[in-house]
């Protein structure tokens, strides 16, 4: 049985052999989890506290103001420890994946099993230079995407994993 | 298929179209449309004894608007009908079909996965019935011909299985061989059926459920301040808990008497045929090699009896063609005893289907057991406990039955992998037990939340095609269900393989 948590961590640039070394995310994905759930809430903080002003309760601007701040320190936090949770690495047969804050989980799933393979890229990841690497199989309920990830890096694995695939789809 | 069949069916000749007395079902709910227009300008002008020219027409308008439409769809169904015409080949089946746009489908019956025969209550009056084909196409593309004579849809559908199989079979490795004839597995009559919805773990979780229910709303009435109404109260609660009780009954004694009236499974060949409903009869063929896995239900009282429920999960189905528009298939009954040599005979390979024994789970997981079920008991007595403080608070003895049922559940939960099969088991008001051949595995998950990461717990669930409701057993030692992570999805190919290894016609069918 591999034991991933042997596997030496890698960060770097290196060429990817798909030995079971365990991967950060690309540390800019931080900013897009951190923009893409953080804005959001601040905007609406803002207006709230711009409407409750405006109807003269200072108190609830206040109030709301004070949650979003909290909201936005907490995101940080959070968006931090699930960077460090987030890992993945590519064995010679199989992908895994670990990641989870609070509750922790861990996806392994082969390569004989993949039947689509689909690189996805909002805004704000094409600005960032990252790609999310989404494995499908024939199961709904698999969990495998390896969001933040160099686009570079995701083109060289994407065909090399494809290249595996469908051997056997067992349905 | 007899001489017969191939005649009636005019394999090669020119397209047909389906009954024509299919335009009587969407015509019938275009008339039922128009009667209720009538009738509703007739009680206006009724009323106001005035007639629709004195109206303004604004408020006529809707009416109008539905009569066209009632008017216009059936002859759009009725052009589609003309335009939409099938015909057989030994080798296919072609539909053409469309008005301003014409689409030529053809079904290379090869790639057939699964032929079903659906008839609802209108269909049995006008004795037709549904014709759905699945293939292994793009998304589990489905064909359906509705609907055609009741008979002529049976014919076709033993055709298309008949020529899949002789189709299927002719390889070198493989010679064609004659087609067993179909073998008749399980039979269940009226009063079994009746025994299966009263012993279904439906009844026996939602009736306490709801009975405590209405204790937790009266208790909620109490303490809102309603004791000066407390007969009226009582008698209220009570009657909404009896008619709850009676329609939960009555539901599940109707869904399995009716719903599965005449149940039947047979094998032939590679296939189970199904065949079970009263007003919608239903005629499933399941591939064998699409079925997923299987799980054998069972709760307290079927244990007593000693009887249990299968249910077989198939990769894919057609809209509606699996109970509950699902993958699912029900086997309601079967006598615990017969469970093995029944699994042997229904997949054809009793060894992979035989269920080993089971690893326990830790002890941590005893205590988690027990301490989870005790925090369910407690809330759910609550509320009684504070409406009748103090002397409520005895009610909270209750939770003390999580003990006896913590124990209970820890003794049927377990696990067991084997070099082709992996098993979980749990539950107790509803055990399941479920089967997964390694080939069928897709991938697997861990998850661990704190409490269980303290105790060096995880959860496994084993992902398979088709069900969205993965297998899965809570609470496993924690390095187990590690090791299980990395070698059962890896285990898939040296247990044989899947779909491309399992299926007669191997790639060819992709």
């Amino acid at each position: 049985v591999s034991d991933p948590g042997r596997a030496a961590t890698s960060t770097d640039d290196d060429p990817l052999e798909l030995d079971g070394r365990s991967h950060h995310l690309d540390p800019r994905v931080r900013v897009v989890w951190a923009i893409g759930s953080g804005v959001p809430v601040l905007v609406a903080g803002l207006v709230g506290a711009i409407v409750a002003q405006w109807q003269g309760w200072t108190g609830v601007a206040a109030g709301v103001a004070v949650g979003a701040v909290l909201y936005v320190a907490a995101l940080l936090v959070w968006v931090r420890l699930a960077w460090d949770r987030w890992t993945w690495a590519a064995w010679s047969d199989a992908l895994e994946v670990r990641h989870g804050v609070i509750t922790r989980r861990a996806s392994l799933v082969p390569y004989h099993r993949i039947q689509q393979i689909d690189l996805h890229r909002g805004p704000l990841e094409r600005f960032l230079g990252l790609a999310r690497l989404v494995l499908r199989t024939a199961s709904a309920t698999t969990d495998a995407e390896i969001p933040g990830i160099p686009l570079a890096r995701a083109e060289s694995l994407r065909p090399r994993l494809l290249a595996r695939a469908g051997v056997d789809d067992a349905v | 298929m007899t001489p017969s069949d191939a005649d009636a069916l005019a394999v090669g000749g020119p397209g047909r179209r389906t009954h024509v007395r299919t335009l009587v079902v969407s015509g019938g709910l275009a008339l039922a449309g128009m009667a209720f227009v009538v009738a509703q300008v007739g009680t206006q002008m009724a009323a106001g004894g005035e007639g629709p020219d004195d109206r303004s027409w604004s408020e006529l308008l809707p009416l109008l608007l539905v009569v066209v439409v009632i008017i216009v769809r059936p002859l759009y169904d009725s052009a589609m009908w003309f335009a939409r015409t099938y015909r057989l080949a030994p080798t296919e089946l072609i539909i053409d079909e469309g008005i301003l746009t014409r689409h030529h489908r053809v079904l290379p019956f090869v790639r057939v996965q699964q032929v079903d025969v659906h008839q609802s209550f209108l269909a049995q009056i006008l004795n037709l019935a549904e014709l759905r084909i699945e293939s292994a196409g793009e998304g589990g593309d489905t064909m359906r011909l509705r609907l055609l004579d009741r008979e002529l849809a049976e014919q076709m559908r033993r055709y298309i299985l008949e020529r899949r199989r002789q189709l299927q079979s002719a390889t070198p490795e493989d010679p064609a061989h004659p087609a067993p004839d179909p073998r008749p597995l399980l039979a269940l009559g009226t009063g079994e059926l009746t025994v299966a919805a009263l012993t279904h773990s439906s009844l026996i979780v939602g009736v306490p459920f709801v009975v405590l229910a209405g204790l937790w709303i009266a208790a909620a009435m109490v303490i809102a301040g309603f004791d000066g109404q407390t007969a009226g109260l009582a008698a209220l609660v009570t009657a909404t808990t009896s008619v709850a009780v009676v329609f939960l009954v009555g539901g599940r004694l109707y869904g399995s008497v009716v719903g599965q009236h005449g149940f039947t499974l047979g094998v032939q060949g590679d296939d189970l045929h199904l065949r079970y409903g009263l007003l919608e009869v239903r005629q499933l063929t399941i591939p064998r090699w699409r079925v997923q896995q299987i799980t054998v239900v069972d709760n307290p009282l079927r244990r007593v009896l000693g009887i249990v429920s299968l249910t077989l999960h198939s990769a894919a189905g057609l809209g509606g063609g699996g109970q509950g528009g699902s993958t699912r298939f029900e086997v309601p009954l079967l006598p615990r005893d017969r469970l093995d040599d029944f699994l042997g005979e229904l997949m054809g390979d009793a060894e992979l289907w035989r269920a080993p024994s089971l690893t326990a789970r830790p002890a941590a997981a005893h205590r988690r057991a027990m301490v989870r079920r005790g925090l369910l008991l407690v809330v759910a007595v609550a509320p009684l406990a504070l409406a009748f403080f103090p002397w409520g608070l005895a009610a909270l003895a209750v939770a003390t039955v999580a003990a006896p049922w913590g124990r209970v559940a820890h003794r049927r939960a377990g696990h067991a992998a084997t070099a082709t099969l992996v098993v979980f088991a749990r539950g107790v008001l509803h055990h399941r037990l479920e089967l997964v051949p390694l080939r069928r595995v897709q991938s697997c998950r861990t998850a661990a939340n704190p409490l269980q990461r303290r105790f060096r717990l995880a959860t496994l669930h084993v992902d398979v095609a088709g069900d969205p409701s993965a297998p899965r057993l809570y609470d496993m030692d924690g390095p187990t269900a590690d090791a299980l992570l990395h070698r059962l999805p890896r285990s898939g190919v040296a247990a044989g393989g899947g779909y491309l290894k399992n299926h007669p016609a191997g790639a060819d069918v992709l």
